[in-house]
């Protein structure tokens, strides 16, 4: 960028110092650049409504809670972007009796392109950052392994959790300099 | 001249603080579920209670009510997964199958006592009050609330056993009825018998 400001300054003095009638060249170098950038598309948000999770004997369904899965859509347009997911379990407001269980965990995978990062709500915090790179298309969020603490009879009631799904541009050209 | 270059310069400067990545990008995938309020009674440790004989063999009570043992059924791993929730328990007399007038001095009744413990707090209580010759051989009670869900092995007791006027007892085959209904507090149908 320095390279820049100096020649277009070199070609506005060249123009000044010409003679009257000789022919000159005046240059004028055209850059721009584009910002490392993710973005959902239009699917940024999506609802997994897994309905009725307790089996006949009153506990977790876990296949009915495994089979949940949605789709989002988003690209990422650099090579050091990356993607992670939090996901957050299902908990019911109730208040759980002993022998009872108002909550859900679970594992949640985000697969986007060959990148397929997880989270398990039996840990704090976001899963690992895995690499995206160069990515458009569709996110697939599926859930998995879902558990209730200690295998007790599910309390009645509604039950909501969340999945985030994140993508990171990172930065994966450098940057021009900042001003002197 | 310096002047023109330090503005081009000021200017890409500022396009270039501008540059480089932008905030990560969210996405948000809500998870809903439910579970369905049910309450369940445990299968009965036994599904009927034989009483054997009911009355005195010999003695100065002979052909009247002999002493009978307290009786338990226990329904284990019975539960209701919501709060407010109690039992109700309905029990009709034994009474005697098929004579319809027992002649004066005898009676073709036994009252008893039932009870349902381990729910609520308040169990229900209730004492059949047949007559003599069979009539109006039902009662029903409701116990507590209980305020949580709840798993426990529910007891039956049967007790306090009766004849009508302490009458001797028509000879043949004595029936009763007991009926559990675990569910929302004032409401369901009987869920178990």
């Amino acid at each position: 960028m320095n390279k820049l400001m100096l020649s277009g300054c070199a070609a506005l003095a060249m123009v000044s110092a010409a003679p009257a009638l000789a022919q000159v060249n005046g240059e004028v170098d055209v850059e721009g650049y584009v910002d490392d950038r993710c973005q959902f598309a239009i699917l940024d948000h999506a609802i997994i409504d897994l309905g009725e999770i307790s089996g006949d004997d009153g506990r977790l369904d876990e296949g009915a809670v495994d089979a949940g899965q949605a789709t989002l859509q988003g690209w990422c347009n650099g090579s050091a972007s990356t993607i992670w997911v939090e996901a957050f379990p299902l908990i019911n407001a109730a208040v759980a009796s002993p022998s009872f269980a108002n909550r859900v965990d679970y594992r949640a995978t985000a697969t986007a392109g060959s990148s397929a990062p997880l989270d398990d709500t039996t840990a704090a915090g976001a899963g690992a950052e895995v690499p995206l790179g160069l990515f458009n298309g569709d996110i697939v969020v599926d859930i998995s392994n879902s558990a209730s603490p200690g295998d007790g009879l599910m309390v009645a009631g509604d039950y909501l959790g969340r999945i985030v799904v994140t993508l990171a541009p990172n930065t994966s050209f450098e940057s021009p300099p900042a001003a002197p | 001249m310096r002047s023109a270059c330090l503005a081009l310069a000021s200017l890409l400067s500022a396009s270039a603080a501008a540059a480089g990545a932008q905030a990560p990008a969210t996405g948000d995938v809500g998870v809903s579920a439910n579970v369905d309020g049910v309450c369940r009674l445990g299968p009965p440790s036994r599904p009927s209670v034989d009483l054997g004989e009911l009355a005195n063999r010999s003695g100065i009570r002979v052909g009247r009510l002999a002493a009978l043992a307290d009786a338990i059924v226990t329904l284990p791993g019975t539960y209701c997964n919501f709060g407010g929730t109690q039992v109700t328990l309905r029990a009709e007399a034994l009474v005697q199958t098929e004579l319809s007038q027992p002649p004066p001095g005898f009676a073709r009744a036994v009252n008893y006592s039932a009870t349902v413990r381990t729910w609520a707090e308040e169990p229900p209580l209730i004492t059949t009050t047949a007559s003599v010759d069979g009539d109006s051989p039902a009662d029903q009670d409701s116990g507590g609330t209980e305020p949580a869900a709840k798993l426990t092995d529910l007891v039956l007791a049967f007790f306090g056993f009766s004849v009508p006027s302490d009458a001797r007892l028509v000879a043949g085959t004595y029936q009763g009825l007991v009926t559990i209904t675990l569910g929302p507090a004032g409401t369901g149908p009987a869920q178990g018998e």
